[in-house]
């Protein structure tokens, strides 16, 4: 290897830092065994250059690509391919590091630390990502200018200063493409990245499931309102209906095999005053089910090609498409409705039928409040205030319930979360002959004061009841509600701060220091700003694209758009070469040659005298002096001055002043030569 | 001075070396023709956008294939995030042309004629590189297969690089066109330029070890020897002569014969040694490396020796500019010299080494 293709010391250890930086987001996707390697690579490459160690044989190099496939094959499996080819990557860069010789073989360590950066951005795109990653590109150059200097260079903070020039003046051309080039279609289908299971609603639940999810601070989706906000108690963001019990576990009924067409739907539901108009961002779930204050309709524009919904048989809303990436849609709410006012014979059944042999003593309760009630609805109301009257409690960690989850709740532990009275007071007008079903969805949401959104995250996930009344069709009811309705009013927070012994518990989980007042604040402040970057930034689309265009150019034509770009594209890159070659022309004269040239100009100017390049500035002086005798003093002075200051050891500032004066002074003209 | 041993075991390298490929490649004339008048060799020469050629390194190729493929993830995936990544990095890409390409700008490079050299070994010349208002990262310089280490030169400064370069057959040597490089600062696109230095050194013959001594080849021209009439050593009596010295007179032959004799001393001004065509065989160029051989061990000895080639002649003498004369006859011998300086002299004058000698 020539000294010319040595690798500067500089770049080593910029490279470095930078793969540290690159690993830090995938951390959470890794396996410490990966870490481990890298660290391992990493120590042997030091090693290696302070001459401790030497290049890996074949044999070694060979073991350790067994080792870390095996290690992935066995860490990764059952999880998606997206992960496995992360994981795949960040070891052949960990290996590529101990096998690097030369300048040229970093740049292949320095695409695939570029590419992991990108891949980051498939898990998530936040803005706090975002601004981490620009960090570690920059990282990415420093290592990359290091390597292009010298060998010699011992100040690695240059290589830095140089890429974070770089990346600034990068910007611009960023900001400019990113603008107009055009977002086609996904060229093909690509493996997506679906959020790992446990995160977000499922199709089923059972007694406990509601209160894992709210263990998560992870949002569910944001609603931005067109108008004034509804009260939060009326902020029931609907999801699935579940009507199949099958005794332990509530799950969707049959009715998403049938397939009605919306017009037969837009018949059984009466909508009326003026809707709410909102705009959602959901996150990506992996699934179909959108969350939605009934009875919703999306607005048509924001119905683009790759967003086509379904209105179900129960009025929710399903996305044709599993919602894999954040999407946004627009909708309108009609929150007076009435919907189902005729059921037909076969689903009163369904929504009736209870398994045989499950909770006896619910069973029979029920038959004996009914017996004592004139109407269904008097037979709700007796249920709701025996609900009320008795000692049930609201709590995040009921004891668990045994075979006969109904009767060990109302009569035994009287402790539950939302699923728990849902689930009770779904079997009990079952029981009771009523239709009636379990919903799911979410309650609430945390308003921002900074950007007026609503948050809504796993932790306000819900579950209530509808029900079945003739002449009124299908109605809310929250039993989570009767019992304690401060986790409607305040949300599922606001209730928690009230319950000490819970919050004791939690004194070192995150759920527990976000109430607290200016770490509030600031994840509020934070918080709208990711929403603003989401929706402007990770949100540009193609039509968010046209808008924009359309509203910098007032209609887009190829030519406008071709002249815009090449437009913009040169002024930039003509400020910038300005900028980046200004040094590179002339030559940078000592302040006193500046203020002597000066002095020539003057003499060439006004006396057509010119200094010839090899001469001394005595030997003008005399020449001058020659022909223009009366400015003979003066000339030697300026001379005298220069070239003391010249030839002195150090420049003193009141010689150069004085020379300046000298020169200001110096006002000669032909008219006063040749009186 | 030294010549190593190992020097003696190598030939120089075939005479046609350069010449051959010649006239195989009429495009390559073209091209000379081209950069020639585009480029005219010059002592000094400052970079600017009428001399430097730009293009993407191949690591800015590997990197403009790394571009194209995160654009396809971007496409895919619809992410926004890795759409703006890859523009910022196309940015970079744009924005370092103009940093390559200042980074060449404004540079000054000159070059001296390097000392001389044996033929087929390295002659050393020395290359300036001054910068004046700003500072240049990474300049690389090559020639043959030769490159010097990448180079920063500071603001205001001058760094003087040693460029080795294998030399040819015997003569001048014109090393010619010298590229000048850098990919900084990001090595994606490279910036280069050759310039023409118009430097020059003079190649002596490589010399012939089986030439053996001059000395015991009897290379002696004439006689060896010369007497002079001098006070060092006695060399007989002779008959006294009116206006001997006193001093000289030997009185005790005197004592004996009773006839005056005078003590002759003479000093030896010996050894001049001449290097001569006609005592060396083989065709012309064997001749001239052993005659180049001769001088080397004549100037390690004591002796004074001169040359004499069927065309010139040079006289007896000593010291390293005498040699460095010497073996620049040698050197140019029979050589059409196409020089505009002429002289060889001059040439070697010009390469201004303060103290002669044969760089090996």
């Amino acid at each position: 290897m020539s000294a010319a293709e040595q690798i500067p010391r500089n770049s080593i250890i910029w490279l470095l830092s930078a793969q540290l930086a690159v690993i830090i987001p995938l951390m959470g996707l890794m396996s410490w065994w990966m870490i481990a390697f890298w660290l391992l690579c990493a120590v042997w490459r030091v090693a290696m250059f302070r001459g401790e160690a030497s290049f890996p044989g074949k044999i070694v190099r060979g073991t350790l690509v067994a080792l870390g496939g095996l290690g992935v094959a066995i860490s990764f499996s059952g999880l998606g391919s997206l992960e496995i080819a992360v994981a795949l990557l960040i070891l052949a860069f960990s290996l590529k590091l101990i096998e690097v010789r030369t300048r040229r073989d970093m740049y292949l360590v320095f695409c695939l630390a570029l590419f992991i950066v990108a891949a980051a951005f498939l898990f998530s795109q936040s803005i706090f990502l975002a601004i981490y990653q620009v960090f570690s590109v920059v990282l990415i150059i420093t290592a990359m200018v290091a390597t292009q200097h010298s060998l010699y260079n011992r100040e690695p903070a240059l290589a830095m200063r140089m890429a974070g020039k770089l990346v600034a003046q990068a910007v611009p051309v960023m900001i400019l493409f990113f603008l107009v080039f055009p977002r086609i279609e996904p060229i093909w289908s690509v493996p997506t990245n679906v959020p790992s299971a446990g995160i977000g609603m499922s199709d089923n639940i059972e007694p406990g499931d509601i209160a894992k999810l709210n263990q998560s601070d992870e949002l569910a989706f944001r609603v931005e309102f067109d108008g004034p906000m509804p009260l939060r108690e009326d902020m029931y963001w609907r999801g699935m209906t579940l009507s199949n019990f099958d005794g332990r576990k509530w799950s969707v009924g049959s009715y998403l095999t049938r397939n009605p067409g919306s017009e037969n739907l837009a018949a059984k539901y009466e909508l009326y005053g003026e809707p709410l108009r909102y705009k959602m961002t959901i996150e990506p779930t992996g699934k179909n089910w959108l969350f939605m204050l009934p009875i919703a309709i999306p607005i048509d524009s924001t119905q683009g090609s790759t967003m086509a919904f379904v209105q179900t048989e129960d009025f929710a809303l399903r996305s044709v498409m599993a919602l894999d990436r954040p999407v946004g849609i627009e909708v309108e709410s009609y929150v007076n409705y009435s919907v189902g006012l005729n059921i037909t014979e076969a689903q009163r059944v369904e929504y009736t039928k209870l398994p045989a042999g499950f909770n006896p003593r619910a069973l029979s309760f029920a038959a004996d409040l009914r017996e004592r009630t004139a109407s269904p609805q008097e037979y709700v109301d007796q249920l709701s205030k025996y609900m009320l009257e008795q000692d049930f409690y609201y709590t995040l960690e009921p004891p668990a319930l045994g075979r006969d989850t109904v009767d060990d709740f109302i009569f035994g532990t009287r402790r539950g979360y939302c699923e728990h009275y849902a689930n009770a007071f779904a079997f009990l007008l079952r029981a009771a002959n009523i239709p009636a079903r379990v919903v799911v969805g979410y309650q609430g949401g945390e308003i921002n004061p900074h950007n007026m959104t609503l948050n809504v995250r796993q932790l306000d996930a819900h579950a209530w009841i509808e029900y079945w009344r003739a002449g009124s069709g299908w109605l809310r009811l929250d039993p989570t509600y009767i019992v304690a309705p401060d986790r409607i009013h305040l949300g599922f927070d606001g209730s928690l701060e009230r319950d000490s012994e819970f919050a004791n518990n939690k004194l070192l989980s995150p759920l527990f220091y976000k109430n607290m007042g200016l770490i509030k604040a600031l994840r509020l402040r934070l918080d709208a700003i990711n929403y603003t970057w989401q929706k402007k930034v990770v949100g540009f689309g193609a039509d968010e694209q046209r808008d924009v265009l359309n509203d910098l150019l007032g209609g887009v034509t190829s030519l406008k758009l071709g002249i815009l770009v090449a437009g913009i594209l040169l002024i930039v890159l003509g400020i910038l070469a300005l900028w980046i070659l200004r040094g590179a022309r002339g030559i940078n004269f000592s302040p006193e040659k500046m203020l002597y040239l000066k002095f020539c100009k003057k003499v060439s100017a006004r006396l057509g005298l010119f200094r010839t390049k090899s001469e001394t500035p005595q030997a003008f002086a005399e020449r001058i002096i020659e022909k223009y005798p009366q400015s003979a003093e003066q000339i030697r002075a300026i001379t005298t001055q220069y070239n003391e200051i010249a030839y002195a050891d150090e420049r003193s500032a009141a010689n150069l002043d004085q020379l300046k004066a000298y020169i200001a002074g110096f006002q000669p003209s032909l008219a006063r030569a040749k009186l | 001075m030294r010549i190593p041993s190992d020097l003696y075991q190598k030939r120089y390298r075939d005479r046609r070396g350069r010449q051959g490929r010649r006239s195989r490649f009429s495009w390559r004339q073209s091209w000379r023709a081209w950069i020639d008048k585009r480029l005219p060799p010059q002592r000094e020469q400052v970079l600017s956008h009428r001399n430097i050629f730009i293009f993407p390194s191949r690591a800015g190729l590997v990197f403009t294939g790394l571009l194209i493929m995160l654009l396809l993830v971007a496409i895919n995936f619809e992410n926004s995030a890795i759409f703006a990544l890859v523009f910022l990095l196309g940015g970079l890409f744009v924005v370092s042309i103009l940093h390559t390409f200042g980074n060449l700008m404004g540079l000054k490079i000159s070059g001296r004629s390097a000392e001389a050299a044996f033929a087929g070994r390295q002659a050393i010349f020395p290359i300036m590189l001054s910068a004046s208002g700003r500072q240049h990262f990474g300049v690389q310089l090559s020639w043959q297969d030769i490159s010097s280490d990448r180079i920063d030169v500071a603001k205001q400064s001058e760094r003087s690089i040693p460029m080795r370069f294998r030399t040819g057959p015997r003569g001048i040597c014109k090393p010619g066109r010298i590229k000048v490089e850098t990919s900084y600062p990001l090595g994606l696109i490279t910036a280069w330029t050759w310039v023409d230095l118009a430097i020059d050194t003079v190649v002596y013959p490589f010399p012939d070890k089986s030439a053996g001594d001059p000395v015991s080849q009897s290379a002696y021209h004439e006689s060896g020897m010369q007497e002079r009439a001098g006070s060092d050593d006695f060399f007989g009596l002779r008959s006294y002569v009116v206006g001997d010295s006193m001093r000289s007179v030997a009185w005790k032959t005197f004592a004996k014969t009773g006839q005056l004799s005078s003590k002759q001393f003479v000093d030896y001004i010996d050894h001049r040694l001449w290097l001569d065509w006609n005592k060396t065989t083989g065709d012309d160029e064997q001749r001239l490396q052993q005659l180049c051989h001769w001088a080397l061990v004549a100037e390690a000895g004591h002796h004074e020796y001169g040359l004499r080639l069927p065309s010139v002649n040079v006289p007896p003498g000593r010291g390293m500019p005498h040699l460095n004369a010497l073996l620049s006859e040698l050197a140019l011998y029979r050589l059409p010299l196409k020089q505009s300086s002429g002289s060889y002299a001059g040439s070697i004058r010009q390469a201004g080494s303060p103290k002669p000698s044969v760089a090996l």
